[in-house]
């Protein structure tokens, strides 16, 4: 009984310690920092009550078949949601995810971003996995019509690469660790299947909640 | 061999420690998104699985690297790793899209192939510290004495 109430005591213990370390460190953590942005890279009505923000990068397969939910999400609410990308390259899986987030990143400064961001993606299969992938990538940039001398000048402006890196870093403030994740206003999801099971019930729950705190006041 | 005994129980307690805290830093939604591709539990399950697992985890790796009720915290991680090889088993069987197992959140990268290997090797360590106990410096033979 004696040893039964030692270990009983040790083991609660240790518990309790874990605990209070794991939610220290939690709390430690700190909440979401800055949400300092480059160009904006958006679609939808502004003032909508839904903000759907999807942090991606332009190499993960994944990040390509999100496209398919954000959309048919976005027809389904066509009045009611703002859709905005946010910059996530993980460089050291994917060699070429910074390049093509840069290249959107001028893209989006021509006011081309989603065009280019239709055509990165739909091409992946073709340039994720060459050696040397700049070529295309950059040929589909001078596809969807952008300007070639301001393209260069934006590329090589040093303000391009700290706005992707100051998006990355956002999303790492809000605890991104893949991609693609999305936020439909306050609430997470992690890639594709996530979104497409759960977009829809989450958009209109935000929407019921909306509607409720209007009728309240 | 108790010096043995000593060095698997960290090893063990250490990779499920850190696969476990992994977890718990990371949202819970990362984790959830895990398990579902592996696409094997009913849905109303997954809440509690995505709760559970990594606390699991932490707690039995905890015990194991001090030495607490190594043999039930043995078991508990070679139920683990027997689990884990089956669900990383049955996805290469499916041919489900996995490139990477998810086990370690975004610490370590592994294919599922590789997984299982791992899983294995923890599995016969576990086996192993079922059979001989703690060892020295334990909490098991502190509470004994």
């Amino acid at each position: 009984m004696r040893l039964f109430k030692r270990y009983l005591f040790t083991g609660s213990g240790l518990v309790a310690i874990l605990i209070g370390l794991v939610l220290a460190v939690r709390l430690a953590q700190g909440t979401p920092g800055g949400e300092k942005t480059g160009y904006p890279k958006r679609k939808g009505p502004n003032g909508a009550p839904v903000h759907v923000i999807v942090y991606s990068d332009f190499q993960c397969p994944a990040c390509a078949g999100v496209r398919e939910p954000v959309e048919i999400l976005r027809n389904q609410f066509p009045d009611s949601i703002l859709l905005e990308f946010r910059h996530f390259p993980l460089e050291r899986p994917h060699r070429w995810a910074l390049t093509a987030a840069l290249l959107t990143e001028c893209a989006a400064g021509q006011g081309k971003f989603w065009e280019l961001h239709d055509q990165i993606y739909a091409q992946q299969a073709n340039w994720a996995n060459e050696a040397d992938a700049l070529p295309l990538l950059v040929g589909y940039a001078h596809g969807v019509g952008l300007e070639v001398r301001s393209l260069e000048r934006c590329l090589a402006d040093s303000k391009t690469l700290a706005h992707v890196r100051a998006e990355r870093a956002a999303g790492e403030a809000r605890q991104v660790r893949s991609t693609p994740t999305i936020f439909i206003n306050s609430h997470r999801l992690v890639g594709a299947p996530e979104l497409a099971a759960e977009g829809r019930k989450l958009v209109l729950q935000e929407l019921g909640r909306l509607d409720a705190g209007e009728e309240a006041r | 061999m108790n010096g043995l005994a000593l060095t698997l129980r960290l090893v063990l307690g250490g990779v499920f420690v850190t696969s476990g805290w992994q977890k718990l830093m990371a949202p819970l939604e990362e984790f959830k998104a895990v398990i579902h591709q592996y696409a094997f539990l009913p849905e109303v399950l997954v809440p509690a699985v995505t709760w559970a697992v990594p606390w699991i985890e932490l707690i039995f790796g905890t015990f194991l690297v001090v030495g607490f009720l190594t043999r039930v915290s043995a078991f508990a991680l070679a139920s683990f790793s027997t689990g884990f090889i089956a669900v990383l088993a049955r996805s290469l069987w499916l041919g489900l899209d996995i490139s990477e197992c998810g086990c370690f959140g975004t610490a370590l990268a592994l294919a599922p192939r590789e997984a299982i290997l791992l899983d294995g090797g923890l599995l016969a360590v576990a086996l192993y510290l079922i059979r001989q106990g703690a060892g020295p410096i334990s909490l098991d033979r502190r509470l004994h004495s």
